[in-house]
């Protein structure tokens, strides 16, 4: 038996969450991070089944697919913890497998489970600021930095421009708006300054 | 034009900086460092700053249409900043409520309210003055009309939502009356306690709604015209307004369209122009539809299941992060009984009567 199938499964969180079922789907949304995910019917039974006392082979058994080996189920703990959806890890060394707690109520997914490879989608859930539509002028921010000309926070055309500076949305991380040289804010968009943010 | 109301700008070395940072501190430089040292301000441009504050009493003119009452919100609704916009003195005020947010708006300048009022979301309806004597506002614009001089370093609006930022000012009148449209309806979209707003293009075709979720500048509009245009009936380009039984309702307004694509500048074209009605009833949600212009896209959508529909409505829901609960549970009444379609586009016009086909019924998805 490899290590892989004997490691035991570390815990599905519990606290700080909302959890909504969709059939053979289970949302879940965390309230620390704003991240929602979305677990198709193996992985929420991968989810469900992280108790601490199972191993990933005990899972791999429960799933019933004979498509999922216990390299799917170690790839979906590792999704579900850069998620923070488990806590502590599995105790090292753990070939001790006690009384597995009981299932909790996603006995719905069971079936569909033994059918589809496991699945892992998620998003980040954005503040209603972030999704305004753009204004006809750029964001708050200190002068000299959204512009990059300073004393013009609000893309009022450089001296000595030839072109008007446009404030435009940069959807990269942090999302800003940048006031920048360019006919219109399309595919054309040039770089995002550096002294944006 | 004449200059505006004298403010009670005597404290205002006393501002401090906070989450209100970068909108005192525009605010400050410019035309209204003159207006501090005259005590008179520059008026004609516009200013606007969405708050929730509280309201301490100022010197008030004469007409102010509500109780000062009105204007205190709780204190954990409160930005640092808004106490010091509470130092100033406004001209007029009134409330509006809609989607069940009641919104207070307090102008510096008076005559500058019948422009505000023409400039509402179609679903704001004015509340009478006695209406408010013992109840609270759930948020707060405070609108500063500025000077309208061009060249003038000074500029309007920022704006401050409850707990959140978002700064935007306009040089010119229309241009700033649009954003108080939009933010009031943003206002409305954030805190509406029983619906859900979705940032999406909405239509309805034989009995079901489209809805189509998406950013600025993902070209919902433009797709949303050219549905009007081919038949369907509009419900909004805007805001999906959902509740928990999968229904859609009208957010009526005229569709923005971008002069040039990219284009940061809008132009408001009233449904009938494209041929189209405005819808006045509530729809169920038939097709969800997620899309973006991308130059000579071409068209094959996918399926996608409730699950990954809800991830998609809950990343344009402006009440995501404020009421998750709510939120994800009328998103997945929306999701289970829609279907939901991915795929990039290329000319509006040409999908246009294809997704109506599919909502119709005529094509089946083979994914």
């Amino acid at each position: 038996m490899s290590d892989l199938k004997i490691q035991l499964s570390p815990m599905a969180r519990t606290e700080d969450i909302l959890i909504e079922s969709l059939d053979d789907e289970v949302l879940i949304y965390d309230l620390r991070s704003h991240e929602a995910t979305c677990l198709n019917a193996s992985a929420a039974l991968i989810w469900d089944l992280c108790d601490r006392q199972r191993s990933i082979g005990d899972i791999v058994d429960e799933l019933d697919n004979a498509e999922v080996t216990e390299f799917h189920v170690a790839a979906v703990i590792d999704q579900l913890r850069g998620k923070s959806l488990l806590e502590d890890d599995a105790a090292p060394g753990g070939h001790e497998v006690g009384a597995p707690r009981s299932r909790r109520a996603f006995l719905g997914t069971a079936a569909a489970a033994s059918m589809v490879l496991p699945a892992v989608m998620s998003t980040v859930v954005p503040a209603a600021a972030q999704l305004q539509p753009i204004g006809t002028l750029c964001g708050s921010g200190d002068p000299g930095t959204s512009s990059g000309n300073a004393g013009d926070p609000f893309c009022n055309g450089g001296p000595g421009s030839t072109g008007d500076l446009k404030c435009c949305p940069y959807n990269t991380a942090p999302a800003a708006k940048c006031c920048v040289l360019t006919d219109n804010c399309g595919s054309a968009l040039p770089p995002r300054p550096d002294n944006c943010f | 034009m004449a200059a505006g109301p004298r403010l009670g700008w005597e404290n205002i070395e006393s501002v401090g900086y906070s989450s209100g940072r970068g909108l005192l501190r525009a605010v400050l430089t410019g035309g209204l460092q003159r207006a501090l040292r005259s005590g008179v301000l520059d008026t004609g441009k516009c200013y606007a700053v969405l708050d929730h504050g509280f309201w301490r009493r100022p010197n008030l003119r004469a007409n102010n249409w509500l109780p000062d009452e009105a204007f205190a919100v709780k204190l954990e609704s409160t930005t640092p900043s808004s106490e010091h916009l509470s130092l100033l003195s406004w001209a007029g005020s009134f409330g509006v409520m809609g989607h069940g947010v009641r919104v207070g708006i307090r102008v510096n300048d008076e005559s500058f309210i019948p422009q505000l009022l023409k400039h509402l979301p179609k679903t704001a309806k004015l509340l009478p003055s006695d209406s408010l004597v013992g109840r609270k506002f759930d948020c707060v614009l405070s609108v500063i009309r500025g000077s309208g001089q061009r060249g003038a370093p000074e500029h309007a609006l920022h704006l401050m939502h409850h707990k959140l930022e978002h700064s935007v000012q306009a040089r010119h009148e229309e241009d700033f009356l649009d954003e108080f449209s939009s933010q009031v309806g943003w206002a409305f979209a954030s805190l509406a306690p029983r619906q859900v707003f979705v940032h999406a293009g909405a239509v309805a075709w034989q009995g079901r709604a489209i809805i189509i979720p998406g950013a600025s500048l993902s070209g919902k509009s433009t797709l949303v015209a050219e549905l009007v245009r081919a038949g369907a009936t509009y419900l909004s380009d805007e805001f999906a307004v959902l509740d928990g039984c999968g229904l859609v309702y009208p957010y009526p307004k005229a569709i923005a369209l971008r002069r040039t694509p990219g284009s940061l500048k809008q132009v408001n074209v009233p449904v009938e122009a494209f041929g189209g009605r405005v819808g006045k009833r509530s729809t169920p949600v038939g097709l969800i539809v997620l899309t973006g212009y991308v130059e000579a896209a071409d068209w094959q959508p996918k399926v996608l299941s409730p699950g990954r529909s809800v991830l998609e409505l809950l990343s344009n829901s402006p009440a995501g992060q404020i009421a998750p609960t709510r939120v994800l549970r009328v998103l997945r009444g929306v999701a289970k009984r829609a279907t939901t379609i991915t795929s990039p586009r290329g000319e509006a016009a040409d999908i246009a009567p294809r997704l109506l086909k599919l909502a119709g019924g005529q094509i089946l998805m083979l994914e």
